[in-house]
């Protein structure tokens, strides 16, 4: 099993993505690392009710995978992955608000932390089961081809989740009946506190797919157009009928298991040589570097982003906590 | 082929045939059900008529397929999964807690799926092919539980669970499915979900029961009422919710009430059904609430064993006479 | 107008957290986002920036000190305010408790005393409506326990006719009578006794408790008095031989030396009046009865014990004495005791039985306002002028509630009674 180390980088020789899509990814990009770093300031600041779970380093996976579905396939994600719902439309708040418990979360202080999905942005909101959701992706993917659409669905999970059985089942019952999924594995080298050498003998994770009869595809999960490139490609198989794909997008988890968490058991040196590969800055890096923008247009972008995290963060600062409201009477569909 | 009766298990397929026929979201999916015609061939004949879409062969992997048919349900589809045996149903019990049945409680958007499950014991078939399920499920918020004890109630109630917008945990009774037989032909009109039904009243104590122990407990009645004991058998039909109201009304009635189930005693559902009476009709008891159950043990596979862990009606009759004369 | 900035919850199951280092000291201006402190939690160190923009008016805990989560650590405002005096250690608002309901508890419904024993809801529920004795209702279930359907029988039978002869005071029923009112606050109850491995718990019969109900009530309000004369039954007994055989023959039954004393009593009854009336301590009166009604306490064994009453036992006759008793003593143990046969008493003699108590103490048997005990009739010495013979002799106890009268009288009594059976004519009564 290879320690972490820094994957190879890609190059494309034309530009991957055009110009509107590329800025709009760096742009998402921006405002998931904006968002999460103003939300671990209003941590430290007791300003949120319980645990704070960040993706600071998985900007690319998510943007890069959420960028190359359309508005009606739907999204399974877990809780590094708040550039997929960005993407979508939801408002920084609202996410503010879930781990606030305030009123006007999507669950209405129902739940809380990071599961904040909405279905009418074809998010599922996710459980703390890992990988529960990638099964219900299944069914979502059922549901898409059941009505007679090419829609696709996409399910995420982290390294630590493979080990579960529902990833198994969820894979082989995708790979059997060739269900329009794309499974998204997120390799940040650690689950908590295990590092992958202690979740899998296995050389990587993309070579799992062989397994369940679907291709698996190893990228590199800092660079953006990388990883969207590789999800338009699994994407582009489901939708024309040629069943599942597994990518392994591999990257690093900067920040703890959760707020709370130093991560004392990460080696400096694996810490240094990652922060050296900001998918953030790659990709600002990127869109200069393609003409898409110059360093002021970059600087703005990341103004904007901060601000609008501010903005969101008073916004939902200023908004109601729940009362108790006929909470058995909620609990059943009409 | 029509016949003149149709068996527990017949109304089972009927109704399901019935509800994919009128509405084309509704899907099967389990072990066996499609080219096998289900594993006591309750879907016989199903994928000739429906087609794989909507028949699906699962390989074996019930959180898997548990979990997709809560995304299928998610997005409006209105699955049918068929545990081959409700002892598997432990093998979703990770799905179904957290995905399926707090979902429209954190979201707001319902999960409308029926899971079948054959359960219960008598047939010999040990303790991973006999298990009573009701009593984990029936603690969990958000699901549905049934149990129908006639043929013209498990199409009912089945045709009622797939069109509620819940989850509904429809526990059918393989001891039953050929043992019982109702006049052809079968009405396809829904059953409430929480409706009991009093299969025969009396007026000195109430027995309050379902599946299987509907029909001893009618057994025991008969020979009751040879010794001038009259008794009241209350099917129950729904666990979750309970028929509180029919409940309280036969019990305030007879001002005694046995409770009556195969599952193993310690926290059967007849704790929860004991302590509903006992809340409710406390000032108007004659006597304690008496549960009548299986032992505290795994179902045994042989015949003398497995016999002397479930009730028989020998036994129900003396815990009925014992309460209603003492 | 300052803000004050309270310690945050760094963690899930943290408690406290240790300020390390103020990045800022008081009167330093501050602004949103500027790194404020340094906090240290078993989990973690963190760099806390700053939520207001302001001045550092005021440090609540210092360098090297732990507070709570949620404790004051610093004000922030404007600068004007920093001359202003702030009071140490301002107590934090109390939390709002939470809202309770306490879930609603069934109300238990107005105590309804006398026979409790394994007295189900519905029948004491059923008993209090329709105003049913239930020491007058018969039990057809385990042990003898009241069943819904009996009492279901008791209110469909025909109320039993109150007997002309009962007094009827304005004051509220004689407890003997009705249903007793409830036990008051200051009825003393007795331990629970621990159940070990070489014990095993028997119910109580209803009959038991009831007796014990009674006992306690007629000691708690009659203030009892024991006294006792020695009898001489010489004369009794050889009355009693010589008449045996034939009194059999004629009556299908032995004569007893009960009758001989109850005979006795009846007349002492009507000598001293004062022994066979009721008290009405509510009214102040004593209630004289120009009768005797005789209750006689039949001992049913293992069921316990039932005083049947003789009614106008004063118009009897030894023989007639003796067959009302012989009556009365069958329908006890064969069950046919009516409500009338036990109510209505003016005087009780118990009658332990031949098992031998040289003299025994009774319990008034209310609303009597005393009782005999008769006891076990032996050879003994006596004196019989200056010389000792040995006859048959036995003690009387008596019993008397000392609020209806006094020694003497009670001494007097006996020995009417006493004389009565040493000296009368028995043979000439039984003809």
């Amino acid at each position: 099993m290879p320690s972490p180390r820094t994957p190879a980088r890609t190059r494309e020789p034309k530009p991957p993505v055009e110009r509107d899509l590329a800025v709009r990814m760096f742009e998402v990009m921006a405002l998931m690392r904006a968002v999460e770093d103003r939300m671990v300031t209003m941590y430290r600041q007791g300003e949120l009710l319980g645990s704070l779970y960040t993706g600071h380093w998985h900007e690319a996976i998510a943007v890069g995978t959420a960028s190359a579905l359309r508005p009606t396939d739907v999204i399974a994600p877990l809780h590094r992955d708040l550039g997929v719902h960005l993407w979508r439309g939801l408002e920084p708040w609202q996410v503010m608000a879930s781990f606030m418990g305030k009123a006007t979360s999507p669950t209405g202080g129902r739940d809380g932390t990071l599961h904040y999905g909405r279905l009418d942005l074809n998010i599922i909101n996710p459980v703390s089961h890992i990988p529960n959701n990638y099964p219900v992706a299944t069914g979502a993917a059922f549901a898409l081809r059941y009505r007679g659409t090419d829609g696709v669905a996409m399910a995420y999970c982290g390294d630590g989740a493979t080990s579960r059985g529902d990833f198994h089942e969820a894979l082989n019952i995708a790979g059997v009946q060739r269900l329009p999924c794309v499974f998204i594995v997120e390799n940040n080298q650690y689950a908590y506190s295990t590092p992958n050498r202690l979740t899998t003998a296995a050389a990587d994770f993309a070579s799992k797919a062989a397994a369940y009869g679907m291709p698996g595809e190893r990228v590199d999960g800092i660079d953006v157009f990388a990883v969207h490139q590789a999800a338009s490609r699994a994407v582009a198989r489901a939708r024309a009928g040629d069943g599942p794909s597994l990518i392994e997008a591999v990257t690093m988890r900067m920040h703890g298991h959760a707020e709370h968490d130093p991560a004392d058991y990460v080696p400096d040196e694996v810490r240094e040589l990652w922060a050296k590969r900001d998918p953030v800055e790659e990709c600002a890096g990127r869109v200069i570097e393609l003409g898409f923008l110059d360093t002021d247009g970059v600087a703005a972008v990341k103004q904007q982003a901060h601000q609008t995290a501010l903005e969101n963060r008073n916004k939902a600062l200023g908004m109601p906590m729940p009362e108790p409201d006929d909470e058995e009477g909620r609990v059943y569909a009409d | 082929m029509p016949t003149e009766t149709v068996s527990y298990i017949e109304a089972i397929g009927e109704a399901l045939r019935s509800e994919m026929d009128a509405n084309p979201d509704v899907f099967l999916i389990g072990e066996d059900v499609g080219q096998f015609g289900g594993a006591f061939k309750a879907t016989r004949g199903f994928l000739d008529r429906f087609g794989p879409r909507r028949v699906v062969d699962a390989p074996i992997a019930e959180s898997g397929f548990t979990g997709l048919a809560c995304g299928a349900a998610l997005m409006g589809l209105r699955p049918v999964v068929e545990f081959q045996f409700a002892d598997f149903i432990s093998c979703a019990f990770d799905q179904i807690i957290n995905n399926c049945s707090r979902h429209h409680y954190r979201t707001g958007n319902p999960i409308p799926v029926t899971f079948r499950a054959p359960f219960g014991a008598r047939l010999r078939a040990g303790p991973t092919h006999s298990q009573s399920v009701e009593a984990y499920f029936g603690h969990v918020p958000g699901l549905k539980i049934v149990a129908p004890a006639t043929p013209q109630d498990a199409a009912g109630l089945l045709i009622s669970a797939i069109r509620d917008n819940n989850p509904v945990l429809y526990l059918e009774s393989r001891y039953l499915y050929r043992r019982l037989e109702a006049p052809a032909p079968l009405s396809l009109d829904p059953v409430p979900i929480g409706s009991a039904n009093v299969v025969r009243e009396g007026t000195q104590v109430s027995l309050l029961t379902y599946s299987v122990g509907v029909h001893q407990g009618l057994e025991a009645a008969q020979i009751l009422a040879g010794e001038g004991i009259s008794v009241e058998v209350v099917d129950l039909r729904t666990l979750v919710p309970l028929d509180v109201a029919t409940i309280a009304a036969s019990v305030n009635k007879t001002s005694r009430a046995v409770v009556l189930h195969e599952d193993a005693r310690r926290l059967g559902y007849g704790a929860e059904i004991a302590a509903t009476v006992q809340e409710e009709c406390f000032w108007r008891l004659d006597g304690p609430v008496v549960r009548v159950a299986g032992k505290n043990t795994p179902i045994p596979a042989s015949p003398a064993l497995e016999d002397a862990a479930v009730p028989q009606v020998p036994e129900i009759v003396a815990a009925l006479r014992r309460v209603a004369t003492a | 107008m300052s803000e004050v900035f309270k310690m945050p919850k760094l963690g899930e199951t943290v408690t406290t957290g240790t300020v390390t280092r103020w990045l800022v000291a008081v009167g330093d201006r501050v602004d949103f986002d500027d790194p404020l402190l340094e906090v240290s939690t078993d989990k973690v160190d963190s760099e806390i920036p700053s939520p207001f923009s302001g001045v550092l008016l005021e440090i609540m805990v210092p360098e090297g000190e732990t507070a709570q989560v949620g404790a004051e650590l610093a004000r922030i405002g404007a600068a004007e305010e920093a001359a202003a005096a702030t009071p140490a250690g301002r107590p934090p608002a109390a939390p709002p408790s939470p809202a309770g309901h306490p879930p609603a508890v069934p109300p238990f419904p107005a105590g309804n005393g006398g026979g409790r024993a394994l007295l189900s809801p519905i029948v004491r529920q059923l008993a209090r409506k329709h105003g049913i004795d239930l020491r007058t209702v018969q039990g057809s279930g385990a042990a003898g326990r009241i069943r819904r359907e009996d009492i279901e029988a008791a209110i469909a039978r025909p109320p039993v006719a109150p007997s002309t002869r009962q007094s009827t005071p304005a004051a509220p029923p004689t407890p003997a009578t009705t249903i007793a009112p409830p036990a008051p606050a200051t009825a003393p109850v007795a331990p629970a006794v621990a159940l070990g491995p070489r014990d095993h718990a028997e119910p109580l019969s209803r009959m038991r408790l009831v007796i014990g109900e009674r006992m306690i009530e007629s000691l708690r309000i009659a203030p009892h008095v024991w006294t006792s004369v020695e009898v001489d039954m010489q004369a009794v007994e050889e009355v009693r031989r010589r008449h045996q055989e034939r009194f059999r023959q004629e009556e299908g039954t032995s004569l007893t030396y009960l009758a001989f004393i109850a005979r006795a009593t009846c007349d002492a009854l009507r000598a001293f009046p004062v022994v066979n009336a009721s008290l009405d301590m509510s009214a102040k009166t004593r209630i004289v009865h120009h009768y005797v009604n005789l209750g006689i306490a039949v001992d049913l064994a293992e069921q316990g014990l039932v005083v049947p009453v003789i009614r106008d036992a004063d118009g009897l006759n030894l023989r007639g004495l003796a067959r009302a008793i012989r009556a009365v003593a069958e329908k006890a143990t064969s069950g046919a005791l009516t409500n009338d046969d036990l109510t209505g008493s003016t005087f009780t003699i118990t009658n332990p039985g031949p098992a031998g108590d040289y003299a025994s103490a009774p319990i008034i048997n209310q609303p009597n306002s005393a009782i005999l005990s008769t006891n076990v009739v032996t050879r003994r010495p006596t004196a019989v002028g200056d010389a000792v013979a040995v006859h048959y002799m036995t003690i009387l106890g008596f019993s008397y509630d000392h609020r209806a009268f006094d020694g003497v009288t009670g001494s007097r009594f006996l020995a009417f009674v006493r004389d009565a059976l040493q000296d009368r004519d028995w043979a000439a009564e039984l003809g």
